[in-house]
């Protein structure tokens, strides 16, 4: 079983009510098929659709037409959905400041339906899993960028999902603090644990590092996947694989 | 509801009062304003209005109750329009909607949520009021629980959380309307007769009065707190009543209808 089948997903979002605007076809007919335990990383230039798409998978917007199923559940059934995926977005807030990490995660254990000592269990077992230990009963306010993000992916796992969603992670983060979430990403959660990750992001190196397949998805098409050993053997090279899909014209 | 539903209701709560609670001295501040309009004015009715009264039609009332029940109507308006629009600006300012969105809990735990801690904070800072200004004017607290009064409490209450759901719907659909809560608790402020009787208006104001639950509330409860019989509120409360039974169910479905846009098309 795949853990993600898309079948000629379209969308269309309707101009807002009462304005002259026409409606924007965000993706044309997307194919994909995603085995369990991959890291699979969606590239493409802003507006070609990866965070549609990604939002479609986690059911937040339904899709016009088209099927898509993640871990054998249809993204229209979102009761069953929420426990199969982890989403994770980026943003500088989307955590409580002025509480610990501890408190942080209390709430949205409560909001994952998880209450009293299970709760207080599991998060023990991710301040440990993700290194937040002596950081989990200090205020969010003092927390690098690094360390936010490392809370934020905690929270994404409370329900223990099959399938994580994270929508351009790294974006806030500097070399050292992505290269230590990477680790987390390949080791904790594909290797060990099993999860399924995708992943969107604008850093291509980030993208042939930890992937196992890519896919670009440009004007609402994925237009070509090809697996991330590729790249990382020199036998192709990325930049000029982007350049050559979304042409000089739209980088200039 | 089960043990479960109760607990996370509980926790839920707790997470809206801490939101509201992070600067301590923010939760004060209504409850110093009771305290201190209540001094101003009992300072300025010894001076010159105690004992003087307010007519209405057959009865009369005391200036000083009459003003304490507008004073104490007003403080609920606002967080009655705002009952399912504060748990929803909590959730988009602090960028937390996403993730709710895709969680088993549902925006309208939330509102509850939200809402119970909204109203207590409305109800405490309202009986600051009466408290406060039994301690500075004098005004007795024990007619305020006449049952005309409660029920006129729970019809205003309902009517302009029916307006503020479909206040809400706007804000969400058109991407506007936020600047109309404010708008509705002044227009309220100033027309529904909170300090002065409404029939000094001119008779255009006077009608457009008519139309805002507070104005009907505040009758009712002056009417009551002048020893007028229930057959003479009756009116009023019809009035009320029609005016929750239609602003209620029409909000609640408005609501419904633009979160439901909203989901569909990724505007959350």
């Amino acid at each position: 079983m795949f853990a993600i089948e898309i079948e000629n997903l379209k969308k269309i979002f309707d101009p807002p009510l009462f304005s002259k605007q026409r409606p924007v076809c965000a993706l044309q007919g997307i194919n994909l098929q995603i085995p369990q335990g991959q890291i699979y990383t969606l590239l493409g230039p802003n507006g070609s659709g990866k965070t549609t798409l990604v939002k479609i998978l986690a059911g937040l917007i339904p899709p016009t037409e088209g099927i898509a199923r993640v871990a054998g559940v249809s993204v229209l059934d979102q009761s069953e959905l929420t426990k199969k995926i982890g989403l994770f977005f980026p943003g500088a807030k989307g955590l409580f400041d002025f509480m610990t990490g501890r408190e942080n995660l209390h709430y949205f254990t409560v909001m994952q339906n998880i209450l009293g000592e299970s709760a207080q269990k599991r998060i023990s077992e991710l301040g440990e899993l993700f290194g937040l230990g002596a950081f989990m009963d200090r205020k969010v306010y003092s927390y690098s960028d690094g360390i936010r993000q490392r809370l934020r992916l905690a929270r994404a796992m409370l329900h223990n999902p099959d399938i994580l969603l994270l929508d351009e992670p790294t974006i806030y983060l500097d070399p050292i603090a992505v290269r230590e979430f990477h680790k987390i990403l390949e080791v904790v959660l594909a290797k060990d644990l099993k999860k399924t990750i995708i992943l969107t992001t604008h850093q291509l190196e980030e993208a042939q590092t930890i992937s196992n397949v890519l896919g670009f998805l440009f004007q609402g098409r994925i237009v070509w996947e090809k697996p991330a050993d590729v790249f990382r053997r020199g036998e192709a090279n990325l930049l000029n694989d982007y350049i050559k899909t979304v042409g000089l014209n739209h980088l200039l | 509801m089960n043990g479960t539903k109760v607990e996370k209701l509980k926790n839920l709560v707790s997470l809206f009062v801490r939101i509201d609670t992070q600067q301590k001295t923010q939760i004060f501040g209504p409850y110093l304003w009771s305290l201190f309009v209540c001094m101003i004015y009992g300072f300025s009715f010894k001076a010159a209005l105690l004992g003087k009264s307010v007519s209405l039609g057959k009865h009369y009332l005391d200036f000083p109750l009459f003003l304490v029940t507008g004073l104490f109507l007003i403080r609920l308006v606002l967080p009655s329009m705002k009952v399912f629009h504060n748990p929803f600006e909590a959730l988009t300012t602090n960028d937390l909607l996403q993730w709710i969105l895709v969680s088993p809990t549902s925006l309208w735990e939330f509102f509850l949520a939200g809402g119970l801690w909204k109203f207590w904070l409305a109800i405490t800072e309202a009986v600051s009021i009466l408290i406060f200004s039994k301690i500075f004017i004098g005004t007795p607290i024990r007619p305020f629980l006449n049952p005309s009064i409660l029920i006129a409490l729970v019809l205003m209450i309902c009517a302009y959380a029916g307006i503020g759901m479909m206040l809400s719907a706007s804000a969400l659909t058109l991407k506007r309307g936020s600047f109309l809560f404010p708008l509705i608790h002044q227009c309220s402020l100033a027309l529904g007769g909170a300090f002065f009787p409404v029939f000094l208006f001119p008779k255009p104001m006077f009608l457009l009065s008519q139309c805002l639950p507070m104005t009907n509330a505040l009758q009712i409860m002056r009417l009551s707190l002048s020893g007028a019989s229930f057959s003479e509120e009756m009116a009023a409360i019809g009035i009320l009543a029609g005016m929750a039974l239609l602003f209620l169910p029409v909000g609640f479905l408005c609501l419904k209808a633009s979160i439901a846009w909203c989901r569909k098309n990724g505007k959350f």
